[in-house]
């Protein structure tokens, strides 16, 4: 259940991440994003399957280095 | 998922909870509270902070039978001494956050308060032989790589958060050296500062410009009110550690800065530049691995 949970918290920031990516909208959706990865690896993290928190990880990481190149 | 009952859950758990999210609600939503005296120099706002508690603090201890406590920790050398140190970390962390909250760096303030959890495992490590997990020992890694973003990028704000945190880390350290409950020994501490305070009130009093008491009834009310924001969050803490347990509390104290946070960037429209928000995300993921390895050992039934 953790592990789905995850996946989809993941996927939803990935696709609020990516308007994020032009440089008008940045930070707003930078500060609204980028606590929901954390929360997914959060949830990720109390189940037996790793694959949700892993892909909330790489999606918190994008959107932490797209905060700090772009801006 | 293991959670197969490891520990029975503590009796009244669920006003515990409750308890404890009032104190931390009250906790973040403090700065509006302290907003509205920006006109008073923020020393005379912790001095009445100070002055008003002592009454209402006494009242409370004599309704819960606590005074004999209280006695106590005046009167045993030892932790006299110890609150004498304590009062002057906790009179540090006022005056520095009322500063803040004034100053308008409501987000460095609360940057430091997210910051605690983490300095507190540091402190436990090196003052009282605590050991680390590697977990712990990651989160704090990147809490530090997001300390020195800030320190590269926003400099100005920087000591506010580090100076918040460590009074207030070290007030815990002290506090823990001190077998003191909390409510007996916030009124030792305001007791001990209270001639101080004192002093400092008759000052502004006399030589103080416009602005401090005296100078309308709605700031008379609120500095007087000062003693009720410090004593009823702290009540309803007390009442809170005592039924919950410490991860879940660990848990719920994120309310108060994040809270401080939302209130610092959408209510007083504080610049949160990049450095800023690359140290808070940092500090948040440490929290997310610092929580999620906590948990963890509870379960497995670790002291913490």
């Amino acid at each position: 259940m953790g592990n789905i949970a995850a996946w989809l918290i993941g996927l939803v920031s990935a696709v609020l991440a990516i308007p994020a990516v032009l440089p008008v909208l940045g930070w707003l959706l930078a500060l609204i994003i980028l606590p929901l990865p954390l929360i997914g690896i959060l949830i990720g993290s109390f189940s037996r399957r790793k694959s949700g928190r892993n892909f909330c990880i790489l999606i918190f990481v994008l959107c932490f280095l797209r905060l700090i190149v772009f801006l | 998922m293991t959670s197969a009952a490891a520990a029975a859950p503590p009796p009244e758990k669920g006003s515990g909870l409750a308890q404890g999210i009032g104190a931390y609600l009250a906790w973040g939503f403090m700065p509006l509270f302290f907003k509205q005296l920006t006109s008073v120099p923020a020393v005379e706002v912790v001095a009445h902070r100070v002055i008003w508690s002592v009454p209402l603090l006494l009242l409370i201890l004599a309704i819960r039978r606590q005074l004999p406590s209280f006695w106590a920790v005046l009167r045993t050398p030892q932790t006299r001494w110890l609150m004498l140190l304590s009062s002057t970390l906790i009179a540090a962390n006022w005056l520095i956050y009322v500063y803040a909250v004034f100053a308008d760096h409501i987000l460095a303030a609360s940057l430091g308060y997210y910051l605690t959890p983490l300095l507190n495992v540091l402190l436990g490590y090196f003052f009282l032989k605590e050991g680390m997990t590697r977990a712990t020992f990651v989160a704090l890694l990147l809490a530090m790589i997001g300390v020195a973003i800030l320190a590269a990028g926003a400099l100005d704000t920087l000591w506010i958060s580090l100076a918040l945190a460590f009074s207030f880390g070290m007030y815990g350290l002290v506090r823990k050296l001190a077998p003191v409950g909390s409510m007996p020994g916030l009124t030792a501490e305001t007791v001990i500062l209270s001639p101080v305070a004192l002093g400092a009130v008759a000052w502004f009093w006399m030589y103080g410009g416009s602005g401090g008491f005296g100078s309308s009834l709605k700031i008379d009310l609120l500095l007087i009110a000062g003693g009720a924001v410090t004593a009823f969050p702290l009540l309803m803490f007390a009442g809170a550690a005592r039924r919950m347990r410490l991860t879940a509390l660990g848990f719920i104290s994120y309310i108060g800065p994040t809270i401080q946070f939302l209130l610092g960037v959408l209510l007083y429209d504080e610049p949160l530049t990049t450095p800023r928000l690359a140290c808070f995300a940092l500090i948040w993921f440490a929290l997310v691995i610092f929580s999620v390895d906590s948990v963890r050992r509870s379960r497995r039934g670790e002291a913490l």
